[in-house]
């Protein structure tokens, strides 16, 4: 469960570096359009959303809402090193297992 | 003008950082260290090493009470949990008043029952203490500065918010090999990462020692405990020698309904018919409960007669709290993790050491912004110098406050006291030290020191304890081997960041300086 929690944080927080250009073009060489932000943007924030509930299943609300913040740090602290330092690893994780990466030839096309 | 309110909020914050920033950092570093204050505490107790909790263990402690206190009040037994391997006994002899340390207090092993004589030691108490309330000063003006230095922090969290131009957009960023925005970068993303946490406990810190601030409407603390226990005209009754029902089926019982652990057990009159068992839970349920104080505050409780009958629950436990309260109690366990289990321990950990770093990073920011045009002013130096002493030579100083533990023979009296001389003797003569060299000579001195000191603590505890460490590490559930390992892995980490100042740099950049803290996370300074 608190996996779970940690896992959709991440990819949550994956979806919305994948938002902001700069990181965007770091990864893969183009900039992204605004529709492919948007839809980062919608994901990353619903994921974090989501993230939530396991942490309230598993504790008390109060100490649920501590743990999940806690968890934040720890997957948002991840993401934030791979993008520094293991960009190909960020990568494959990113059209392995991430909404967005899948979606990207789709968005793309349709621009 | 929105431009000039982020001006004048840049200079709020930077000056409310620096003014506190180097109690702050030591303030922070050993809070963080606090929330494995029993961890650290069993560690400087080898002699303790060897308990292996057990299911027994309640009835074991029952079992030595009535060798050693068949005629006290009462009896409190701590039992061993993932934290504490050993049985914490300690009991009320008629008339005593029931003072914060309870009466007298015997360890006992978990396994066979045995008393245990562990060495003098503070152990991460000390820490804990000064962690609040520093260290030989008079009570109240040590928390008053600690108070005042937090109020900064708050002020330095919200104006760093507000001057932060693109929190959004800079959420993940670290540019690393760019000297100041790298620094940046790293100051940036260390408090914005764990920025709920900053908060939390910053504004719970300053709630936790405002009485002490609002010194108008201060009111002395009188000897705590429960006011009628002294004036309570003692009985010796003949008492009839009642058995302990026992224990370990009620404590079962306790944790299956509350599905988790039982943590203390608490026996009222005993050895008579009147007796009273009552089982706290471990860890607390909820936040909004009393933090601190009274024995079980907030933790889940079940009676038991003298026949081993569960008697009705007290239902006090919602109500009894206003509102005010509530929220103070909240914020109170918040911020020393009564609640947490280890993962949760873990995670206030992480955000800690990313709370040293964002303050180690920001005040290393502070000379290199201003390493071209200030080199040589008084003020540029102190601030230099106190730098490394507050880094560097408090990391170093908390090192050698292990190494003391472990060096210092253990029947030597006064021994405790000797181990946080240590501490401090160190810790200024290191301070000496970066008066002398304060740039980036003295940061790569300090630094290796703090490096080999790390490093070096697993092969002491190896070297200084008994033959078969490795069965025993085995058996017990991995404080010792984990605390070894952290120290090993913070070693390194301060390894790195020496190998960061001596690696040929490309420009000459006068008075670029590294620094690190015990972390391995989130190392900004570390190339790949």
């Amino acid at each position: 469960m608190i996996l779970l929690s940690l896992i959709l944080s991440a990819v949550g927080f994956a979806h919305l570096a994948m938002s902001v250009k700069r990181h965007y073009q770091e990864c893969f060489n183009c900039p992204p359009n605004s529709r492919q932000r948007q839809c980062f943007k919608l994901l990353g924030w619903l994921c974090l959303t989501l993230s939530l509930w396991p942490c309230l299943l598993v504790w008390p609300f109060g100490i649920g809402v501590t743990a999940w913040l806690g968890l934040l740090t720890a997957s948002s602290l991840m993401i934030m090193t791979s993008l520094s330092y293991g960009k190909e690893s960020f990568r494959r994780c990113w059209r392995l297992c991430c909404a967005g990466g899948w979606l990207t030839p789709l968005l793309v096309q349709r621009h | 003008m929105k431009n000039g309110f982020r001006q004048s909020m840049a200079w709020l914050h930077t000056w409310s950082g620096l003014s506190m920033g180097w109690i702050l950092f030591a303030v922070f570093l050993t809070g963080t260290l606090s929330f494995f204050r029993q961890e650290i505490t069993l560690w400087m107790q080898p002699e303790l090493h060897g308990s292996i909790a057990s299911q027994q263990a309640a009835d074991l402690a029952v079992q030595h009470l009535q060798r050693v206190a068949p005629s006290a009040e009462s009896w409190r037994i701590d039992l061993p949990n993932a934290r504490e391997p050993v049985i914490n006994v300690s009991w009320r002899e008629p008339g005593q008043t029931q003072g914060r340390r309870g009466g007298p207090r015997h360890i006992l092993d978990a396994t066979t029952g045995e008393q245990l004589f562990a060495r003098d030691t503070r152990g991460g108490d000390f820490l804990y203490r000064f962690h609040f309330e520093l260290y030989a000063l008079p009570r109240n003006l040590a928390r008053a500065i600690v108070g005042v230095a937090t109020m900064f922090m708050l002020v330095g969290l919200i104006s760093g918010i507000v001057t932060h131009k693109k929190i959004f957009t800079d959420f993940f960023t670290f540019r690393s090999k760019k000297s100041q925005r790298s620094w940046l970068d790293a100051h940036a993303a260390t408090a914005v990462l764990a920025l709920p946490f900053h908060i939390m406990i910053t504004f719970s810190g300053l709630l936790l020692v405002a009485s002490t601030l609002l010194f108008w409407n201060y009111e002395p603390r009188g000897p705590r405990g429960a006011p009628e226990a002294g004036s309570r005209i003692i009985q010796q009754v003949a008492r009839e020698t009642v058995p302990v029902p026992t224990l370990a089926p009620l404590l079962a019982q306790a944790q299956a309904s509350w599905n988790q652990p039982v943590g203390r057990v608490v026996i009222d009159k005993p050895l008579t018919s009147a007796m009273t068992i009552q089982a706290n839970s471990l860890l607390r349920q909820t936040l909004t409960l009393q933090s601190g104080g009274g024995p079980g505050g907030g933790t889940d409780v079940l009676r038991f007669d003298a026949n081993g009958d569960m008697l009705k629950m007290r239902e006090q436990r919602a109500d009894g709290a206003s509102n005010v309260q509530a929220v103070s109690n909240t914020f109170g366990t918040l911020h020393r993790g009564l609640f947490a289990g280890p993962l949760l321990r873990w995670l206030f950990f992480l955000s800690g050491i990313l709370g040293c770093l964002m303050i180690a990073t920001g005040l290393v920011l502070w000379c290199i912004k201003r390493a071209r045009n200030q080199l040589g002013r008084v003020g540029f130096e102190l601030v230099s110098a106190l730098n490394i002493a507050a880094i560097a030579g408090l990391s170093c100083a908390t090192a050698i406050y292990f190494w003391a533990n472990r060096l210092i023979p253990a029947h030597l009296s006064q021994r405790a006291d000797w181990e946080i001389n240590s501490f401090f003797i160190s810790w200024g003569l290191l301070a000496l030290l970066a008066i002398w060299q304060r740039h980036k000579t003295g940061w790569i001195i300090q630094l290796s020191l703090a490096a080999v000191l790390f490093s070096t603590i697993p092969l002491l505890d190896l070297l200084n304890s008994e033959p078969g460490v490795w069965n025993r590490w085995v058996e017990s559930n991995g404080i010792v081997p984990v605390f070894n390992g952290l120290c090993l892995l913070t070693g390194l980490a301060f390894a790195a960041a020496v190998q960061y100042l001596l690696r040929p740099q490309t420009k000459s950049v006068k008075a670029r300086r590294s620094h690190v803290t015990p972390s391995t996370n989130s190392q900004p300074e570390v190339s790949p």
